[in-house]
């Protein structure tokens, strides 16, 4: 591989790349963790093995991909030709290659069964833009994942990567975070602190410590992968499927932050160990990127020297909090600091350091892309771009989105998400994880923005949304993130160790059907108090799933006092019994695993109640609907 | 994970205290080392309690744990990606291992032992020779994980990140493995198993 040494290399480089692939027909099978468990790789394997028979392995370009954020479709493949929309097949399995190849490559006809159909019209849509999935999303950070092979540089840079790092490199600093700073990029991990203050705070404090003539001064830019949000994925699939877009913006934040001043400057990606093919793919990337020049000594000429380092945690969700990510990244326990001095002043190793989520690098990318007025197209006044989220829970199509700021709950959820699973109604939008809060329909139809969310006492976190049905007890929820909480303190500050606790044990004595009137207003006199005295943004927001239940599902809670769950979620407060309409069949009999169940063959059959495990195996098993639940 | 995998029990006190254990915190170690007992006792004690089919380690070749630490040494940082590769190859942190790379790396053992017992991926007990993880992520819960988990410690009569007693399978929960749009998940020895119930999940432990 030739390094690119100059800003115009790239696009000379560029242009090699796509005549190499011109006139090819493009197959793009879904790849990231979510396809591979559902078989992505030996459909891929199929469909090789297929083009080589045919002997059309140079007229096809066959590709594994990242993730394409429709999970539920999985595995997806997807058939490009020039000035064609893309063939989108879902569900489909290795046996289906042949005719795929068949039908599609081969032709230009569409394997029928394999398309998308949409559960309402009952009408097949076979190109990817169309399905409403899709077309109603935004998508600026996910779309490149179609279509890039993500240990392949040169498909990035086919699509147009790395142009935005030669137009950064070809600003002065302060216009890159100017930039930035029109474009009204806020922090994607949750906060929402704007992205060019961040930079600009980090930049005095180079320019100072340059200005002191500091010896050996240090700076650091960091991306924080440390995604521990339960119910949020969207960094895993983005350093999956687009590891480049990530390093790209990271290298831009070097020259935005220290571009031009003396000191030394390196970067690590903080990366959860539980996500084995984003670091595997990150690693590669990074290789690449050494290799071509696009990281390293002199960056494309222009005298910036920057190269990055993979750090993989070691499980512990408090590292997602700065400051613990960066005693994380110094081997120490991952104990948050206190603020002031703040990271972007004092960070590793007590120099200027710049933390940001994997979205947010990626977002710069774009923006020195495509331009400030591109990327605030969208949104709202003081939410600019778009944001992915998570779309997860008891909805229909779930997977990864990218919507608009400003979309209303209800457009995520019946439009894109397409209502709830088995025709239940929404009862409630998780957002923001173990920090956020639970809204109710009646909320469904404001925006979703950063200061909207926060009005309504949630957050917009890193992205998590999950969807909740009748079927989900919100007091078991509260509990459930909780005691996810009580785990995760680090266990450094009172109010997060001992009063989330507190709150944890009432909760629990709430669900098991011991609660007494006081303690929701102990609960939420509490929460309050945890949210004033913690330390750490862990301890702050540790209680607004309580609080925010509180708020909006209290009759829920007054439902437990009375010893009901009105979701028959709470297994204290609920009861399973065999209906006259049992036919005596021994389904239930043979799987339950606890053989609480008793009955002879073509008789009514009966559960005792002191050996039932409320499983609900028997319930799932029965063919005549003959057990309830109370 | 369950608070009692992270923080292991260590008997009561007993003996002098042989090394530094400022850093050690707020773990049991170091509740116990103020209280007087070593480390290194309170190391050894926790490892005569496991599961009695697996020698505590057992077959230590310090060549390993020697190469690990020259791959790391001078690199600056990087001692807790020390102990993951330690980890990785006996797929818990044996004691006679922690003793090494104290010495060898010229680090007080309570800080081993801190950074050990405070990241959830450390395990200071061998774990079983296949692994079932179940995520309790939020969407997975939303989903009916939880009842899984349940149904699981019942049938194989372990809470979660405990080893059967002979050694075969270890039970654990994860926070969230990031499959969130396929679940209920579970991760068995490294492959995934997604839109999980009681039943399949049964099914998979009566496989081994």
């Amino acid at each position: 591989m030739n390094t690119l040494t100059d800003r115009e290399s790239i696009a000379l480089h560029r242009e090699r790349v796509v005549a190499r692939e011109a006139g090819k027909i493009r197959i793009f099978v879904a790849g990231g963790t979510c396809g591979c468990a559902a078989g992505a790789g030996g459909v891929k394997d199929a469909l090789y093995q297929e083009l080589e028979r045919r002997g059309l392995l140079a007229k096809t370009s066959l590709k594994i991909t990242g993730c394409h954020g429709f999970c539920t479709m999985e595995p997806m493949v997807l058939i490009a030709r020039d000035g064609c929309l893309r063939i989108m097949y879902r569900h489909v399995r290795a046996e289906d290659a042949a005719e795929i190849v068949e039908q599609s490559v081969c032709d230009t006809r569409i394997v029928e069964r394999l398309v998308y159909t949409d559960p309402e019209s009952g009408e097949k849509i076979s190109e990817q833009e169309r399905v409403p999935f899709f077309r109603l999303q935004t998508r600026r950070i996910l779309d490149w994942n179609d279509h890039i092979d993500p240990l392949e540089i040169d498909d990035y840079i086919a699509l147009g990567g790395y142009v935005a790092l030669a137009n950064a490199l070809g600003m002065p600093s302060g216009s890159v975070i100017e930039t930035l700073s029109r474009a009204g990029l806020r922090g994607r991990g949750g906060a929402g602190f704007p992205t060019a203050v961040k930079w600009t705070l980090a930049r005095g404090a180079v320019e100072q410590n340059a200005k002191a003539g500091v010896e050996s001064a240090a700076c650091y830019i960091v991306c924080n992968a440390d995604e521990g949000d339960p119910g949020a994925y969207m960094d895993r699939s983005i350093l999956e499927g687009n590891p480049h877009s990530v390093l790209e913006g990271m290298v831009i934040g070097a020259h935005a932050v220290a571009g031009g001043l003396a000191c030394v400057q390196k970067g690590y990606v903080y990366v959860r160990a539980e996500y084995p093919m984003a670091i595997r793919h990150l690693s590669r990337a990074l290789t690449q990127a050494r290799e071509l020049g696009l990281l390293g000594e002199n960056i494309l000429g222009s005298g910036l020297s920057f190269d990055i380092e993979i750090v993989k945690g070691a499980g512990a969700f408090v590292c997602g909090e700065e400051t613990a990510l960066l005693e994380s990244i110094e081997d120490r326990i991952g104990e948050p600091r206190p603020k002031p001095p703040f990271p972007v002043i004092s960070g590793l190793w007590n120099w200027p350091t710049v933390l940001n989520n994997v979205k947010t690098w990626a977002s710069c990318r774009y923006i020195l892309d495509k331009g400030a007025e591109e990327f605030a197209a969208v949104g709202t006044d003081g939410s600019k771009g778009t944001m992915v989220f998570a779309l997860v829970g008891k909805v229909r199509n779930s997977g990864l989105i990218e919507v608009p700021l400003g979309i209303t709950l209800r457009d995520i959820v019946e439009k894109i998400g397409h209502g709830v699973c088995d025709g239940g109604h929404a009862k409630a939008v998780q957002t923001g994880g173990p920090s956020g809060g639970c809204l109710p329909a009646s909320k469904f139809d404001m925006p979703v923005d950063y200061s909207s969310l926060a009005e309504a006492g949630t957050i917009m976190g890193s992205g998590g949304m999950i969807i909740m049905d009748e079927q989900t007890c919100m007091v078991d929820t509260a509990r459930y993130f909780l005691n996810f909480a009580v785990n995760e303190s680090c266990g450094k500050c009172t109010p997060c160790r001992e009063g989330v606790r507190h709150m944890h044990d009432i909760l629990v004595e709430i669900t098991a059907g011991r609660g007494r009137p006081e303690h929701l207003d102990m609960l939420d006199r509490m929460g309050r108090m945890i949210i004033k005295l913690s330390f750490c943004g862990l301890g702050k927001t540790a209680p607004n799933p309580v609080i925010s239940t509180l708020r909006y599902f209290r009759e829920e809670y007054e439902a437990h006092l009375a010893g009901k769950c009105p979701a028959k979620v709470c297994t204290a407060l609920i009861q399973y019994t065999i209906l006259e309409t049992c036919k005596g069949c021994g389904v239930c009999l043979r799987k339950c695993p606890v053989g609480a169940i008793s009955g002879s063959p073509r008789e009514l059959h009966r559960i005792d109640p002191e050996q039932c495990t409320k499983c609900g195996i028997c319930r799932k098993a029965c063919k005549f609907a003959a057990i309830e639940v109370n | 994970m369950s608070p009692s995998e992270r923080q292991p029990e260590i008997p009561a006190a007993e003996g002098g205290c042989a090394c530094t254990c400022q850093q050690a915190g707020k773990t049991a170690a170091g509740t116990d080392a103020r209280r007087g007992m070593s480390l290194s006792s309170a190391l050894r004690r926790l490892f005569q309690s496991q599961a009695p089919t697996v020698k505590p380690g057992a077959g230590i070749d310090f060549a390993v744990v020697d190469a690990l630490v020259e791959k790391q040494k001078g690199k600056g940082r990087g001692l807790i990606e020390l102990l993951q590769d330690v980890s990785e190859h006996y797929h818990y942190l044996p004691p006679e291992a922690l003793h090494r790379i104290s010495q060898r790396m010229d680090v007080p053992l309570s800080r081993l032992y801190a950074i050990a017992t405070f990241y959830q991926d450390f395990k200071l007990k061998p774990q079983g020779r296949h692994r079932l993880v179940i995520c309790t992520g939020t969407a997975c819960h939303v989903n009916g994980s939880t009842a899984i988990v349940d149904v699981l410690c019942r049938e194989l009569n372990l809470k979660p990140g405990e080893t059967t007693g002979d050694g075969r399978l270890t039970l654990a929960t994860v926070n969230c493995i990031g499959l969130c749009g396929v679940g209920p998940v579970a991760m068995l020895d490294g492959e995934y198993h997604s839109q999980l119930t009681a039943e399949k999940a049964l099914e998979l432990v009566k496989t081994l």
